[in-house]
């Protein structure tokens, strides 16, 4: 009659995958900001509990000259304060800041972020603006996705539940990257995300030759701005068609109403985001009209 | 004489206690073989409940008991001012905090999971949600009418009461002004976010017939008479105990666990705890009344105010709770702190089947504030006039006439507080919008006035008792709740000025119905004032005994005395006497060194029909505040960067807690004029929880600076006055009215967030004709 | 499970629905740590996890097993304050005091990682603690007075 929870810890990974084939299913838990939140009322709800944060192999950050690799137990504020990041991948480090407050980075992790495929998780953006793939391990080993392509819906991502997040990857961003990241809220911390923008740009003899946009909080899932890319890429950065690309992706959003923001607005700030951002990219430094 | 203790910075008496994690608050106490309790609250807002079938959570094990109001049928209606909230709701429910059930059981888990098992069958009724609709004669009724207290044309089910104010003609006023300005303002549902949710423990013992409690509450004294009431028991078996409280800001004055605790331990015959979730006490206990302030004010064009026309509609949920005081107050504050020879205005207080409103800081004054203060920026706009020399011209001055009719005969200090927090601010009349680093600036001002203590005639009184102990200690008796703010520090500053001994040689004893007498409660902005003076009163009398009872013993007169340091001297001698060897020797003597202050002062029922009256507050408050604000142009985003705060106190008593207050006053005003609100949509509440009802966190505190203004004659203790609410007051206005002069949008309602602000803004670029509401 | 807290271990059974605050409330009965909201919105219930604060409403009990914790009540041995309960006391920086043991162990895990942090890394550093009294200027210059005193000693 009275329900309870029943708790396993494995000690390695393939100990946790044998598991996560048994039937009832075990529900995944890491850092626990998400879950604890979810269940805070009725814990015993939460059903069969597999914690996964003392697995190793989940863990570590590896940056190298091609690629980063970041484990999927890495916390918000392992990212947030590495220093090597934050001079990397500077939109990564400042979304990564403004998850919760420390408590929240502390426990929180990369791989809860995603999994949990909220509208709003701030580290997807920017991931998706460093063209990052994100790795799952299953029974039937590894796979990974283009992590823009990973979301299917608010809650919900391509992960099979008997998989777990490794991590992610991505290329490491060559000289003459330059990244932002905007993000609204209605206050200065401890604040889900109303509206955000991730901008990744690389830039050739002045030239906008890529660049990734990437937005949280405006459509079911992370939204990557392919449309509002293809009027960017290729231009001039002394000639950017700021005006056009931010009308563009004004309209490519799909936002909801909310208890943080209607609709309407979150489009309008987009928009204002991504003129706010190019503006904060032409004046990084390394990045000129010049080249 | 020059104060040693008075007007100095002084540590809180309780601190220690606090920053070691010893201070135990409700829910720090738990008692030998307690059933933890939960409570089943209501599936709809307004229905009709046909029946309520517990038996299944009853057979679930570990329950102790289960029960519904059939099963009481002798516990009796309570509330503040008019018993209208059962306890366990019998008929009807009135809004989504109504409770139909109490599971006692072994376990939290276990009490919570056999909620669930609790099955309702109920029948819909219509909800009324909007106090205007309420309001209608033809809507649905949701108490049972009260024709002979009704307006005419008005619902006599769901209009609670009305209130008149008026002095002058209003023709002649109207008829002196060049300009009329005419706005309609409104205030949402706010949450006071006390960080202590409420909790309480509670145990019957059979054979004395006493139930004892710990659980937090802004008034021992009342909440253990309605609690007795409500169960049918005599005053003296009810004992509460104060916890430390962890904040209050008006949450506590309401009965919130006590009288279920009390009830289940009397039934179950076992200690029981029960502790309200977050979510739980934002949508179960009381909320900051929404109010609607529509005004017309008359003015020259040298800005002298001729006329002003007020009405307000509160919406006070589904029960009274202190809603009818409050909304009246919002009336009677209604002007604010400037001359106005011709005033008319009237209340309504409105039942709705929204979570019910009552005490919240500033009590009505607050929603007031930010209505007049917005409209004194309209008025200021009109007339092209700067806002701070507006003021300055209305503003009060001896002699001027409070909205009821009191002609201020002390303590007025508006007009400092306008130039002490512009020469601190380093304002410039005329200011206007300033664009920095790509964000626009600007600055605002506001005033306000509060009447501090119950006042309009209601018994107001606070008793405290000293003793000198054999140890030479001073043991203070006072059931004033210490919610926070430091009255219990002001209490012992006051008593160890009076004795001339070091403070840590005064001691407060724990407030306890039945070691403490009543204090009042920690409301109205009165306890500085009320508990202050009762302390005075009984520490010069405790100080007669002391000169008294070693005169006999020292056999000389008392000019040869001094009594400092816990010492009675023989001056010029080595002569000298403890006080703790006195004390001995007084109750030996049959005369113990004890005395008891009690401060009664006198106040005026206004008359109904007029709201006018002679003595109708004890004291008022008045505070300025100048904000500095930076609105970032692309996404509506504002932060506030400076606040400049100029209290009018009477008498600085403690200045690091006068401090503490107006900054803590402050930050509560910011959240409340850029993100506070508790959104009720049909009666049910969608952001219960602190991450959709967001308050103010360390990176939002803007740069604060208090410079208080001391005139050192008002009513209270050493010419102090009180400023526990009168801090917030000028908060919110003078940060939207700051948010107007950076980007020319008024907003009338508040809070103002970025997707308001930006939607204005792009309103005002394109010249489409929509204002900031 | 096992764990240590405030130096001291201790073993218990627990059910696994058992978050760590309830651990170590229920069980342990250091009440210093309080809860404020049960959803890491508050802060109130911080502790210090293997040297990182956490919001213990969120860890489950048995995802403790074999950390170390820090409460209020072991951030200065019995009888005496740190550096940091002395600096609250003296510049008013509690009123309340429910917000208190959290933000005490936010700023001594600040400090500890940064010795000298700038008003703006204090203000985040305590930014998941909410204070509904202090308006959070008197616990901010609390905090500068030891980050100030500890400059001192270093000179």
């Amino acid at each position: 009659m009275i329900t309870e929870l029943w708790y396993s810890a494995p000690g390695n990974l393939e100990e946790a995958l044998q598991l996560l084939q048994e039937d009832p299913p075990y529900l995944i838990l890491a850092g626990g900001t998400d879950l604890m939140v979810q269940y805070y009322d009725a814990r015993e709800k939460m059903g069969r509990v597999l914690d996964i944060s003392r697995l190793e192999e989940l863990k570590g950050v590896e940056i190298g000259q091609e690629k980063v690799f970041l484990g999927s137990l890495t916390t918000h504020e392992q990212i947030y304060r590495n220093r090597e990041l934050q001079k990397l991948t500077p939109l990564l480090s400042r979304a990564a800041g403004t998850v919760g407050a420390t408590q929240i980075r502390n426990q929180g992790t990369l791989g809860g972020n995603l999994a949990n495929a909220s509208p709003a998780a701030d580290l997807a953006p920017p991931l998706i603006a460093l063209e990052a793939k994100v790795m799952l391990v299953g029974p039937r080993g590894e796979r990974s996705f283009n992590l823009d392509e990973f979301f299917s819906g608010p809650g919900e991502t391509r992960k099979n539940p008997e998989e777990i997040i490794k991590g992610v990857e991505f290329p490491s961003p060559r000289g003459d990257f330059r990244g932002v990241f905007l993000k609204v809220g209605q206050r200065r911390a401890m604040a889900i995300a109303v509206a955000s923008l991730a901008i990744g740009l690389t830039c050739k003899n002045g030239t906008c030759e890529e660049i990734r946009l990437a937005c949280g909080s405006v459509a079911p899932v992370p939204l990557r701005a392919r449309k509002t890319e293809e009027i960017l890429r290729g231009k001039k950065l002394e000639e950017l068609p700021v005006e056009e690309a931010a009308g563009q992706l004004e309209k490519e959003a799909n936002p909801i109403d909310d208890i943080r923001g209607t609709a309407e607005y979150r489009s309008r700030v987009l928009g204002n985001l991504l003129r706010k951002g190019l503006q904060e990219i032409l004046s990084q430094k390394g990045v000129s009209a010049n080249g | 004489m020059r104060n040693k203790f008075v007007g100095k910075r002084v540590d809180r008496v309780d601190a220690r206690d606090k920053v070691t994690g010893k201070a135990l608050y409700s829910a720090d106490y738990y008692l030998d073989d307690m059933v933890h309790l939960k409570v089943l609250r209501a599936p709809h807002p307004h229905a009709r409940i046909k029946s309520i079938d517990v038996s299944q959570a009853r057979n679930m094990p570990g329950v102790v008991m289960a029960i519904t109001a059939e099963d009481v049928p002798w516990v009796k209606n309570f509330g503040m001012i008019f018993k209208d909230q059962e306890v366990l709701v019998r008929e009807k429910t009135r809004y989504m905090g109504d409770a139909l059930a109490i599971v006692a059981a072994e376990t939290e888990s276990i009490a919570r999971q056999a909620l669930e098992l609790i099955e309702v069958d109920y029948e819909p009724l219509p909800v009324i949600s909007d106090p205007l609709q309420a309001m209608e004669k033809d809507t649905t009724y949701i108490h049972e009418p009260r024709e002979e207290n009704c307006e005419p044309g008005l619902n006599p089910g769901n209009l609670l009461c009305s209130h008149r104010l008026e002095r002058g003609d209003m023709e002649k006023g109207f008829a002196e002004a060049d300009h009329v300005v005419e706005n309609e303002i409104r205030t949402p549902h706010l949450e006071h976010v006390a960080l202590q949710p409420e909790a309480g423990v509670a145990r019957y013992d059979k054979e004395s017939g006493v139930c004892t409690m710990w659980a937090a509450t802004q008034w021992l004294h009342d909440i253990q008479a309605d609690v007795a009431q409500a169960l049918n028991l005599k005053t003296e078996q009810v004992q509460i105990i104060q916890p430390a409280i962890g904040g209050a800001f008006g949450k506590r004055e309401d009965v919130s666990v006590h009288i279920i605790i009390a009830l289940m331990a009397i039934l179950t015959g076992r200690p029981v705890k029960l502790e309200m979730t977050r979510e739980e006490l934002m949508i179960t206990q009381n909320k900051r009344h929404p109010i609607i302030f529509r005004y017309r004010t008359g003015v020259k064009n040298d800005g002298t105010i001729t006329a002003w026309e007020a009405e307000v509609i509160g919406d006070t949920g589904a029960y009274a709770s202190t809603g009818s005081a409050v909304v009246h107050q919002a009336l009677y504050m209604c002007t604010g702190p400037y001359n106005v020879p011709h005033l008319k205005g009237v209340s309504y207080t409105v039942y709705t089947n929204n979570t019910y409103a009552g005490a919240m800081r500033g009590f009505g004054a607050t929603q007031a504030a930010f209505a007049y203060e917005t409209q004194m920026d309209c008025i200021a706009a009109e007339l092209g006039m700067d806002p701070v020399e507006l003021r300055r011209k209305n503003a009060y001055e001896l002699g001027s006439i409070t909205p009821n009719g009191q002609v201020l005969t002390t303590s007025v200090g508006i007009r400092e507080t306008l130039e002490k927090a512009a020469q601190a601010f380093g304002y410039q009349p005329g200011q206007t919008s300033r664009e920095v680093d790509g964000k626009l600036r600007g600055v605002g001002v506001a005033s306000s006035m509060f009447g501090c203590g119950y006042g309009e005639g209601f018994p107001d009184h606070s008793i405290a008792d000293l003793e000198v102990t054999d140890e030479g200690k001073i043991l203070v008796r006072s059931a004033a709740a210490d919610v926070g703010q430091g009255v219990l520090t002001i209490v012992c500053q006051i008593v160890a000025e009076v004795l001339d001994i070091p403070l840590d040689l005064v001691e407060m004893a724990p407030g306890d119905t039945h070691t403490t007498r009543n204090a009042g409660s920690t409301s109205a902005t009165r306890q500085t004032i009320f508990s202050g003076n009762a302390a005075k009163l009984a520490a010069e009398e405790l100080l007669g005994k002391i000169y008294h009872r070693a005169s006999l013993e020292l056999a000389k007169h008392h000019p040869q005395f001094l009594v400092r340091d816990g010492e009675v001297i023989l001056q010029g001698t080595e002569t000298r006497i403890s006080l703790g060897e006195l004390a001995r020797i007084a109750r030996e003597k049959g005369d113990p060194l004890q005395a008891e202050g009690c401060y009664f002062p006198r106040t005026d029922v206004p008359d109904p029909a007029t709201g006018q009256g002679d003595l109708v507050y004890v004291a008022y408050t008045f505070n300025t505040h100048i904000a500095e604000v930076e609105i970032d142009k692309y996404t509506g985003e504002t932060r506030v960067l400076r606040v400049v705060a100029a209290p009018d106190v009477g008498r600085v008593i403690n200045l690091t807690g006068l401090e503490g207050q107006s900054e803590g006053g402050t930050v509560m005003g910011l959240g409340m004029a850029l993100m506070e609100k508790q959104v009720i949509q049909e009666g049910i509440t969608i952001n219960a929880d602190l991450s959709t009802y967001l308050v103010p966190t360390s990176m939002d505190m803007p740069e604060m600076e208090t410079v208080p203004v001391e005139s050192g004659d008002a009513a209270g203790p050493y010419g102090a006055k009180g400023i526990g609410e009168p801090a917030l007051l000028p908060a919110a206005p003078a940060i939207t009215n700051a948010i107007y002069n950076a980007t020319g949008i008024r907003f009338f309602q508040i809070p103002v967030t970025p997707d308001r602000l930006l939607s204005a803004m792009q309103a005002r670029d394109k010249k489409i004709p929509k204002e900031g509401d | 499970m096992t764990l240590k807290v405030n130096g001291k271990e201790y073993t218990r059974e627990v059910e696994a629905a058992t978050r760590l605050i309830d651990l170590l409330r229920d069980e342990l009965r250091l009440v210093g740590t309080k809860e404020g909201c049960g959803k890491g919105e508050c802060g109130t219930c911080t502790v210090i996890m293997d040297g990182k604060t956490v919001n213990s409403c969120l860890v489950l009990a048995p995802q403790a097993n074999g950390r170390e914790i820090v409460t209020i009540e072991g951030l200065a041995p019995e009888g005496k304050l740190h550096p940091l309960q002395e600096a609250f006391i003296k510049k008013g920086a509690v009123q309340c005091g429910y917000c208190t043991p959290g933000i005490l162990l936010s700023a001594q895990s600040l400090l500890e990682k940064n010795p000298h942090p700038s008003r703006d890394e204090i203000k985040e550093g305590i930014a998941g603690n909410i204070c509904r009294c202090t308006g959070y200027k008197k616990i901010v210059e609390a905090i500068e007075t030891v980050s100030e005193g500890r400059e001192e000693h270093a000179e």
